[in-house]
Parts: structure tokens; sequence; C-alpha cells
């Protein structure tokens, strides 16, 4: 982009009336908004609406931005709250609510793990991704917003609580019960817990195939 | 690395790990950057322009009124054409006019799915008009783009459009066939581009092909009575 501006220069830029900043703050933050908008909404189509719901919001209010917390803080707390409203009041259908980016994770792979080279895994972990986030989207809201932050995106609780407009013990409680409940919806994820999945050890053996009737002509009536 | 004041349990640990597992790196998709660029366009030039996103099930409903009223349009209209003109005068400026001149219009011409031809035939041709036949049936005989596979099913739409590509085809409003779209689907502000109605996960919509730029067009679909967008591809010029 090569604007060596700071973030909130180009808020203030943007205020006085410069056509360019907003666009340019914007598309620095915009793959890490994307992300949150994302797993928020659970599916692109959503994502998008949000996301272009909460750039419009923060583009109008940009002059309410007192410089309080930073920029970037400023700008995901539009477009969670541009999120949480739209989930509320659409009454977005998260349980629906699959990831359908599935495709373009593999080749990118993630941040916490490399990408397993055997298709097996891959598809594994990507069974596995699509659980986590069909649970996700099974909490509630607030709690989702909260891990979303915290556990995906790894802000500091303290950033999350401005981000949220909330104190910091309720960000920690969002967290706590909504790992609780994820936990208990991913009970068949942990190992060893799938319910389909066979006991470790030997199968135990097969009734014979051979008939147990003894061969031979019948009996004599 | 854990934020809570009470130690995490190790499902809760294990939560943990799970989700950042699954967390999004990917850029923002370029179909969305182009949508957010043209918002961004409107709110920095045109700030009056640009309006919220709607609501995509009420704008739904809306469009299926729309298409209602738009079918109860057409089929006055077309009447009124044969009150005026039993004989089918070249002169009228009649829907049923504009469906004529896109029977002439070779280049431009609307697949036998279009919503006005439904039976195959243009509302301007001879022949009985359904006088009853609901939206939802039009959606029916559109082209169909899954939300899955929009860029493969846009592709194949461009495909069976065929034509010219010379910069006039991609001018606004002219060509049979986007005149016959806007009458169909509700004339929007699609801006310019040859457009084809189709159907977008069962809502009539219009699909805006841009004019190729280097070896790249982009295609925008619009749901009917709307201006805003609801997607958008970049596609291998033709």
């Amino acid at each position: 982009m090569g604007d060596d501006r700071s973030d909130a220069e180009l808020l203030e830029a943007h205020v006085q009336g410069d056509t360019d900043a907003f666009g340019v703050l914007f598309a620095r933050h915009r793959d890490r908004l994307w992300a949150v908008a994302l797993r928020t909404m659970g599916n692109p189509e959503d994502a998008a609406d949000a996301l272009q719901d909460g750039l419009i919001a923060a583009f109008r209010r940009a002059g309410s931005f007192r410089g309080e917390a930073a920029v970037t803080t400023w700008l995901h707390r539009v477009v969670v709250n541009a999120c949480l409203d739209r989930i509320r009041a659409a009454k977005v259908r998260r349980a629906e609510a699959l990831p359908d980016d599935l495709d373009s994770h593999r080749d990118r792979g993630s941040l916490a793990t490399s990408a397993p080279a055997d298709p097996a895994d891959r598809a594994l972990d990507d069974e596995r991704r699509r659980q986590v986030l069909a649970a996700l989207g099974r909490i509630p809201t607030d709690q989702r917003a909260a891990l979303v932050l915290v556990d995906m995106e790894g802000y500091p609780v303290a950033q999350v609580a401005e981000m949220l407009d909330c104190a910091v013990g309720t960000v920690k409680s969002r967290c706590s019960r909504g790992r609780v409940r994820l936990a208990e919806l991913l009970d068949t994820l942990a190992p060893g817990r799938e319910a389909d999945h066979p006991s470790p050890g030997n199968p135990a053996p097969s009734p014979p195939v051979r008939s147990t009737h003894p061969r031979g002509p019948p009996e004599p009536a | 690395m854990s934020d809570s004041d009470q130690p995490l349990t190790p499902e809760e640990e294990e939560v943990r790990r799970l989700l950042a597992e699954a967390r999004h790196t990917g850029p923002t998709p370029p179909e969305v950057v182009a949508r957010l660029d043209r918002v961004l366009d409107d709110l920095a030039h045109e700030p009056d322009r640009a309006a919220p996103v709607v609501d995509l099930a009420r704008r739904r409903r809306r469009v299926a009124s729309l298409l209602v009223a738009a079918a109860a349009v057409v089929v006055v209209g077309i009447g009124v054409a044969q009150i005026v003109s039993p004989d089918a005068g070249s002169d009228s400026l009649t829907a049923g006019s504009a469906a004529s001149e896109a029977q002439d219009d070779g280049q431009d011409s609307v697949q036998p799915k279009s919503p006005f031809s439904a039976n195959g035939a243009n509302p301007g041709e001879a022949g009985p008009i359904p006088q009853s036949a609901p939206a939802q049936d039009k959606a029916e005989h559109l082209q169909k783009l899954r939300r899955q596979h929009l860029a493969n099913d846009i592709t194949v739409t461009r495909g069976e459009l065929g034509g010219r590509n010379s910069a006039d085809a991609y001018s606004s409003g002219k060509g049979s066939a986007n005149r016959a779209a806007g009458a169909a689907c509700g004339a929007g502000q699609w801006g310019r581009g040859r457009f084809v109605p189709v159907s977008f996960g069962g809502t009539p919509a219009v699909v805006v092909f841009r004019r190729p730029v280097g070896d790249t067009q982009v295609a925008d679909v619009f749901l009917c009575g709307s201006s805003e967008p609801v997607r958008s591809v970049t596609l291998p010029a033709p």
C-alpha cells in the first residue's frame, strides 16, 4: 500500500476529508476482520454482509472515535457488533452454517499446526475442524464472539473486553462457559472417545464360518 | 497463556487447542474485497448512495413480491399492447416491442431459460400468454447458480450467453437481453455490462458480466429489486 501513516493518522485524515485514508486503513486490517467475521457468523455469505455493515458503520462513525482504544480495537468492536447485530436480528441459523472454506484451508495450513502430508490425516483434520466450527455455531453468540477473539485470534482478554465493550471478568466468564459447552459438544472428538471408534487391541474373534451342524445324510426319522 | 483466573481443565485446554487450529488464516476472498471496495467507493464519493446491507431473508421476501408485481405488469402491458395494436404494430413501445427486438438481435438473444419466455416464447410473441404464472415458476426456468459452485456456474452461464465480447456489448442498457433482463427483474442500477437473468439460491437474480479487463472479467450477481451485488466473482477473460 505504501502509506506510512499510522492507523490513528489515517482515521484522522479520513475525518478531515481524505477520501482515500479510510480505504487504506480498512485494507490494512481487512484480513483479520474477515477472519473474525467468518468465524463469528459461520459462513462466508453472512460474514461478507456483516463485514460490509461494519465497514459502513466505521466509515460513518469515525468522527466518534476518541482515541481511548487502539484503532484496530475499535475496528474490531465495530465489526463484531455488526456480526452480533446481524445474528440477533436476522436469526442466523448457525447450526446450519458449516464451514465451507475447508478447501481453501487445505493449502494454507494453520498457525497452530502444520498441514499433515498424509491425505488421510488431512481429511481427519478437515473433519475435526468442521465439527469444531459446527459446535462453535451452537453456543450462545456472546460466548462465541469471546472465544473467536481470545482462543482463535489470540487477542488478550483486556483488549477483547474493549472490543466487546464489557468487563474483563465478563470476557473470562464467557470464554470459560463457552469452552465447557464446547468440550461437551466435542466430546466425541477427544482421543479415544469416539462413539463409533473401535476399541484398541485385537478385534473380538468372529463367529465360526463352518456350520455347527453335523454333516452327512439326514438322520432317519 | 491462560487468561483465566483458574487453571483450565484438560478438556478446556483441548478446546482451546482445537479452536486455535480452526482459526481462519486465509486472506479475504477477492469477491468480498471487490464488494467492499465498491461500497467504499460509494461511501467516499457518493455518501448518500451507500446503503446498509439489506437482510437477505427480507430481500428475498421483497423480491418475491416485486416479481409477482412485475409479472402482473408484463401481462397487463401485453394485454394493452394487443388492445391498442391488435396487429402488433412495429411502432409499439410496450414490453412486447422490446421483446420483439430481442428476437431480432441475434447477438444478445436470451437463452430459452429466460424468465420471460415461459414455454419458450417471448412475451411479445404471438400465442397464448400464461395469465397467472407464479413468480416461483419463473425462477425454475432460470439458469441456476449454486452458492458453492458460483464461479463454475457463472462460467457456464457466460458460455451459453455466447455472442460478441466487444466494448459495445458491455454498454449500459444496450442489447435486447439487457432490456429484457431489466423488464423481468425490475430495472436496477446494475452498472454497465451484459445482463443475464438467473436463479441464485432459488431467488430470481441477474448476473452482470462486466467488460473484460486484461485477462480477467468480473461478474456481479444482483438479486432482483436490489442494486447491491450479493456476490462478485472474477473469471478468466473469455
